[in-house]
């Protein structure tokens, strides 16, 4: 199957050289607009100045990107001790995808059930919300995990850092020639009399080919970025199945997840690309983008992906996906010569019973996890209370407040092991 | 989580999978927003305190505490207890975030809510096998 | 030019091309050889961590379900039999009834609330579970890349570059029958 990683290289390749291609036209025309065209060395210079720019502010994004996301997003790292069955989920996860390290565990502290992934494939990050491990099943979450490691596996996280970048030069660029010759008119100060003599076609054809570009640049770098990950959710999604042979897993958890309206307080515009339902959509409490401008967003409508994956059947393939994306759609979305040998992937034996979900009992597991972070102590009283004590508690005695047993907080200490 | 009284971290106490922070120096207990919707959630009958919360018409002004979780100034408001509870206690005056992060009991208050049988509020019933008769 | 150094030119081109294509050919072979072999050695890893866990858990349950014998005992020796099979088909048969005597445990030990509650059980039976699915998922990921290889291998042309440098067919890990197949994904 990992020829559609590299049929998708390929596609990525030719659309980031579109796009740079878009950059290197805009910064050339902007160069011949300003200097002159009578020899091309102004619009070479322009061209360069763009790509520089470009190229800077990507080795940035490279190096610090995973790092600041995570910051913005309030993630923090927990242990193996700390949460267990999250990270035997994310190793599980590791395994079906044969990743060459497991990525790191991060836990954000949001009431909206949300999830993202950060990082290369040999240096990874997951990270999920308390949310989402309240209300999803192992299964779900299980599908969710696998999901973010598709992106990891098909290096998502890299791509559209390069190409969410090179978006963001091409706007600012736009933005600051625009304004330029805006301001440029209004106060008359225009250096074009020099030249307006000689090689008056050309001028006039780079003139309105920069103010064209201008316009059109940032739109189209939108575009092709905006279907680009979109494409990219509908792979990680049939990652998913493939490794979790259990379609139904990620189908019912993003149910779940699009059900929920709880807007995710950290999440913002750069970061929504990553999640795996777009934040901001739930938050605005309107549909899950089947309706509303679909060219201009991140994700595909939850509620075709959650279609597409319940029309898989047995098979779990990437063909099998292909298949079921072609039923709802009537569009392929894996490249065809990428589509072999895996026809016999089958669906895994379904666990028998199904139990609900209590969604109190596994906020408390989630909620716990974050005071054995803060460094929380616990103490399990005869009544039935569960006192959690913070580190700044400085009393030595602790009075249960419904029984009334005085726990001491030394000996407590004392008997729990690594407490 | 600070205790709006005392500014003093807050014991979390564990009671059927609902958690409320208590403040071991006053006696005050913070119910977090999250944590009424767990209290209400399965029986989806309409709790009054929980409805306190979610609206600001009963609000009799601002207080003095702040929020926990936000650190705006809490508003005062009246929750009706209902027929059921006794006349003297029908309305228990409490403090809540003006936006609904969560509402604060000190002590006083706290008493007032489990006195009143409240007829089946989750929320009540709840602080009552807590606190109650203790 | 002289006709003989045309030919010769064209000779040596497709000589050139042929030799690229041998080598990159067997590089392939050798990449997906080591990467089910990895693969393979991902199984072993999970499978050891499933037998250090087992007298753990045995002992846990001891302490609780004495009536319980012969289903513990059935267990101990499922494992030392795994632990002592070689090559894969024999490591399959015996993995496979290790995860049979388990979930044969597993069941029994639903009638024992008191165990079930114990917190040293709970963790013992997440890793359990959580080894379990590992193991399935290695495998899985094991069988894929064998699919692949084995199909590298057989098919024209680089099954002639399969035959001279002796990459030989991998076996699958499978278990006997569907009820095996499905044992590991049993949730506690």
């Amino acid at each position: 199957m990992w020829e559609a990683i590299k049929a998708n290289k390929r596609k990525s390749i030719v659309l980031i050289a579109c796009m740079g291609l878009l950059l290197l036209a805009l910064g050339g025309a902007i160069g011949g607009f300003w200097f002159g065209t009578q020899d091309p060395r102004p619009a070479v210079f322009g061209a360069l100045v763009a790509g520089a720019i470009w190229f800077i502010m990507t080795l940035i994004a490279l190096s610090q990107g995973r790092n600041i996301l995570l910051a913005v997003s309030g993630a923090r790292e927990v242990s193996k001790k700390d949460a267990p069955q999250l990270h035997n989920i994310v190793e599980e996860m590791r395994i079906a995808a044969s990743l060459p390290a497991t990525p790191r565990v991060f836990i954000m502290e949001e009431k909206a059930p949300n999830a993202f992934a950060v990082g290369s494939p040999d240096n990874a990050a997951v990270a999920v919300t308390t949310g989402l491990l309240s209300i999803l099943s192992r299964d779900e979450l299980q599908g969710v995990v696998a999901h973010e490691i598709g992106h990891i596996k098909n290096q998502d996280s890299q791509f559209m850092t390069i190409a969410g970048v090179m978006v963001g030069t091409i706007v600012i660029i736009a933005d600051i020639f625009t304004r330029s010759v805006f301001y440029g008119a209004m106060f008359g100060g225009r250096r074009r009399s020099r030249s307006s003599s000689e090689g008056g076609n050309l001028q006039i054809i780079v003139f309105v080919l920069a103010l064209v570009l201008a316009i059109l640049a940032p739109i189209l770098a939108n575009i092709i970025y905006f279907a680009c990950s979109r494409s990219r959710e509908y792979l990680a999604d049939a990652c998913s199945a493939v490794f979790t042979r259990y379609p139904e897993g990620l189908a019912s958890a993003l149910e779940k997840i699009s059900g929920a309206r709880v807007p995710l307080v950290a999440a913002n515009r750069v970061t929504s690309p990553m999640y795996i339902v777009p934040p901001m959509l739930a938050a605005s409490g309107s549909d899950d983008g089947a309706s509303g401008d679909f060219i201009l967003s991140t994700h595909p409508p939850t509620s075709e992906r959650i279609k597409i994956l319940r029309t898989m059947g047995s098979t779990v393939g990437l063909a099998a996906y292909n298949q079921a994306f072609k039923n709802v759609t009537g569009k392929n979305v894996i490249g065809a010569t990428s589509l072999r040998s895996d026809e016999e992937l089958r669906m895994r034996g379904v666990t028998p019973e199904q139990k609900p979900v209590d969604v109190k009992k596994q906020t408390r597991e989630a909620t716990d996890i974050l005071h054995r972070l803060n460094g929380f102590l616990f103490i399990p009283c005869s009544c039935g209370v569960r006192i959690k004590v913070p580190p700044t508690f400085s009393k030595n005695d602790l009075k249960c407040p419904r029984c009334g047993t005085i726990h001491n907080i030394d000996e407590v200490k004392k008997n729990q092991p690594g407490g | 989580m600070l205790c709006p009284e005392c500014r003093v971290e807050m014991l979390v106490l564990e009671h059927e999978d609902i958690e409320i922070d208590f403040c071991d120096e006053c006696g005050g207990i913070w119910l977090d927003e999250g944590e009424l919707e767990l209290l209400a959630g399965e029986n989806g009958a309409p709790s009054p305190v929980a409805s306190a919360l979610a609206s600001n018409a009963n609000a009799k002004g601002k207080g003095r505490r702040p929020c926990p979780v936000c650190s705006k100034k809490m508003i005062l408001a009246d929750i009706d207890l209902g027929d059921s509870a006794s006349t003297e206690n029908r309305f228990v005056e409490i403090d809540k975030c003006p936006k609904g992060h969560g509402m604060w009991f000190d002590k006083g208050e706290l008493g007032q809510i489990i006195s009143a049988s409240g007829g089946g509020e989750s929320v009540i019933a709840f602080l009552g096998s807590l606190f109650g008769s203790g | 030019m002289d006709p003989l150094w045309i030919v010769l030119i064209v000779v040596g081109v497709i000589v050139l091309v042929v030799l690229f294509w041998f080598f990159g050919t067997y590089n392939t072979l050798v990449m997906l050889r080591n990467q089910a072999k990895n693969a393979w050695a991902q199984i072993d890893v999970q499978l050891k961590r499933r037998h250090d866990l087992i007298p753990n858990l045995v002992e846990t349950v001891k302490g609780y379900a004495k009536h319980e014998k012969g289903t513990l005992e059935a267990v101990v020796e499922a494992r030392s039999k795994a632990v002592n099979a070689s090559g894969v088909a024999q490591q399959a048969a015996a993995e496979g009834e290790l995860s049979n005597a388990l979930s044969r445990l597993m069941v029994v030990v639903e009638q024992y609330p008191d165990l079930k509650a114990n917190q040293n059980f709970m963790q013992v039976q997440e890793e359990l579970t959580s080894t379990e699915n590992k193991i399935s998922f290695a495998r899985q990921a094991y069988n894929d890349q064998v699919m692949v290889y084995n199909t590298k291998t057989q098919m024209v042309p680089s099954n002639i570059v399969a035959g001279i440098g002796h990459f030989e067919q991998m076996e699958l890990f499978e278990l006997k029958d569907e009820e095996q197949r499905e044992a590991p994904q049993v949730k506690f």
